[in-house]
């Protein structure tokens, strides 16, 4: 049988305790570098910013794939990411916009 | 651990497992607020131990303040925060940076002053943050990786992808890309800009980008000419700097644009052999960039000098130019610094100097060590082989000649490739090889067809075709071709 279900491809090893100095190097090397560039490119604050790569790196347990360049996907995906938070952003603006001007004395006068 | 992708990818699901829930970022920086306060805090915040590496903090600053000025529309005044930040990046201490996010941050506060000054018609400046871009961008990082493979794949896709997706900052940096790979692998920088040109010839432009995509359309253009003239398709060359000059004669910086597509076509006439012509054009050019402060461009033409008064017989005095190069603080960062030490080491074995010329080749060995250009390692070796031939170490000779013809091959350059084998062939028939040699005559002479050969190229072909045929390869035409295809490099 050929199986359609993606296996998950980076082990999450939940009985082993973090090493709290790796994690300290992991925060450093991996994680802020990648909201940084999530500010710097995509204009985000550094608090969505860290939301954003956090789902990248949440992604990457059963997405990425080891053999192809695991720091170009985590770029990419980033990326995607804060784009689709920007577009999710403005519609939510935009919708705000639009009920608080129909909620509006003015408009409900009209009414 | 280190900042390795093995250690990447194993600490990933134990960071997952660590911070469900928990809170990450600590310390944001701050974002908003007088700019030009911020950037005076970030640089007196380096004056105490300067030898330190940027922290944690300061790097958050810096990445605040990109942002901030990358949102600016631009004015003389953002210009000189552009200088200050941009000089600060390049002097601090970045520490053990994973991604190449330095490279990357230059290169997108370079690109965003590049578009201010064309905005504010400061065409000299905007150059110079061309070069500067350029410089950077030469850097590893991560993002020119995904540039790369964003570009192979458009360049692949049969149905166009949507152009309309792609941010001017993308585009640019593959247009980045071909400037790069023209000089160094031309057959791909030919094939990828080529793909690229069309789709920008599809894309319809908004205004605010219209300054931004014409120029682009121009310099890949241009890029597409020179990888052409390279490829050894002369007439194809011709017509893409014709094109690139009908794109640039309409913008403000017509001088400069149209002064790169001039070298270029003087690239053509070395080819065609007419050497005074081109010596004459690459020093007019010289001046030319020297007024405008384009220092990379006036190292390039000086060197180009070089290379046609050494193709003119005129060796000490070659020997003499591009000597004086060595001596310019720009040439260690330049691209064509590998090429002026082999050109330099082959006018000293011509000038009996081995010594020199084995010195010359070491340091441009180190310089192709730290950037990789497979052209110039493949005339490297040529020289490298002719000084073992001279020695008499002919063994020797023919490896390295067999590993020039790897080099030029992996670039797609039929010239090279046809004129290292002959070389490569003359050697083992020397060493009494001499049906090794007759093969690497036979596979040669396809490649050297392709060319655009004047009529005694195409009989020396012929007459060695023929001499072979009767395992008999012919010295005379074999040295014939040989000189021709020299003069073509």
């Amino acid at each position: 049988m050929t199986s359609r279900v993606r296996k998950r491809i980076l082990p999450v090893e939940r009985a082993r305790p973090a090493n709290l100095v790796e994690l300290d190097e992991f925060y450093r090397l991996f994680f802020l570098p990648l909201v940084r560039r999530g500010v710097r490119r995509h204009g985000l604050s550094f608090e969505d910013a860290g939301d954003v790569v956090q789902d990248a790196f949440i992604l990457a347990l059963s997405k990425l794939d080891p053999e192809r360049n695991p720091k170009a996907w985590l770029y990419q995906v980033v990326d995607h990411l804060a784009l689709n938070l920007r577009r999710k952003t403005r519609r939510r603006a935009l919708l705000v916009a639009r009920w608080q001007e129909r909620d509006s004395p003015n408009h409900q006068a009209n009414d | 651990m280190t900042d390795s992708v093995e250690d990447l990818v194993r600490l990933i699901p134990q960071w997952v497992a660590a911070t469900q829930g928990v809170e990450r970022l600590s310390g944001e920086p701050q974002m908003g607020g007088d700019l030009d306060k911020r950037v005076r805090d970030l640089l007196a915040s380096t004056t105490e131990g300067q030898d330190a590496f940027l922290t944690d903090e300061a790097l958050g600053t810096v990445t605040a303040i990109t942002r901030d000025l990358l949102s600016l529309k631009g004015s003389a005044r953002t210009l000189d925060r552009f200088y200050s930040v941009v000089r600060f990046v390049e002097t601090a201490r970045w520490p053990p940076d994973t991604f190449g996010e330095r490279a990357e941050v230059l290169c997108q506060l370079s690109l965003a002053a590049w578009r201010i000054c064309r905005r504010l018609s400061r065409f000299d400046e905007a150059h110079h943050w061309l070069s500067v871009h350029d410089q950077h961008f030469a850097e590893p990082s991560t993002a020119k990786e995904c540039s790369r493979a964003d570009l192979e794949s458009l360049a692949a896709s049969e149905s166009a992808r949507d152009p309309h997706e792609r941010t001017v900052e993308e585009l640019f940096a593959f247009a980045a890309l071909a400037r790069e790979w023209r000089d160094t692998e031309p057959l791909r920088a030919k094939d990828l800009a080529s793909a690229l040109y069309g789709h920008l010839s599809k894309r319809s432009v908004p205004d605010s980008e219209a300054d931004v995509v014409t120029y682009l359309r121009g310099d890949l253009a241009l890029s597409i000419g020179v990888a052409c003239r390279l490829l050894g398709k002369w007439r194809e060359s011709e017509a893409w700097f014709t094109s690139a000059e009908r794109r640039f004669s309409n913008s403000g910086d017509a001088e400069l644009s149209l002064a790169m597509v001039s070298y270029g076509r003087l690239g053509l006439e070395y080819d065609r052999d007419n050497y005074r012509a081109a010596y004459a054009g690459f020093r007019r050019l010289g001046a030319l960039f020297q007024l405008h402060g384009a220092t990379f461009d006036r190292l390039k033409c000086e060197t180009a000098s070089g290379i046609s008064l050494k193709s003119l017989g005129e060796v000490e005095q070659a020997h003499l130019v591009l000597s004086q190069l060595l001596l310019e603080p720009d040439l260690a960062r330049h691209p064509c610094e590998p090429f002026v030490l082999v050109n330099l080491a082959e006018t000293a074995v011509k000038i009996g100097k081995l010594e020199d010329a084995r010195s010359y080749l070491q340091r441009a060995c180190a310089s192709l060590a730290r950037r990789p250009r497979p052209m110039v390692s493949g005339f490297a070796k040529i020289v490298i082989g002719d000084i073992l031939r001279k020695e008499g170490f002919l063994k020797e000779a023919v490896e390295v000649f067999r590993e020039g013809v790897k080099d030029f091959a992996k670039v797609g350059a039929p010239a090279w490739v046809g004129y290292q084998r002959l070389i490569l062939a003359d050697t083992l028939i020397a060493l009494g090889r001499s049906e090794e040699g007759e093969l690497e005559i036979l596979a040669a002479l396809p490649s050297i067809e392709e060319l655009e050969l004047i009529p005694q190229g195409l009989a020396a072909v012929a007459l060695l075709r023929e001499s072979v045929r009767r395992r008999k390869p012919d010295p005379q035409a074999l040295r014939e071709l040989r000189e021709l295809l020299q003069k073509r490099r």
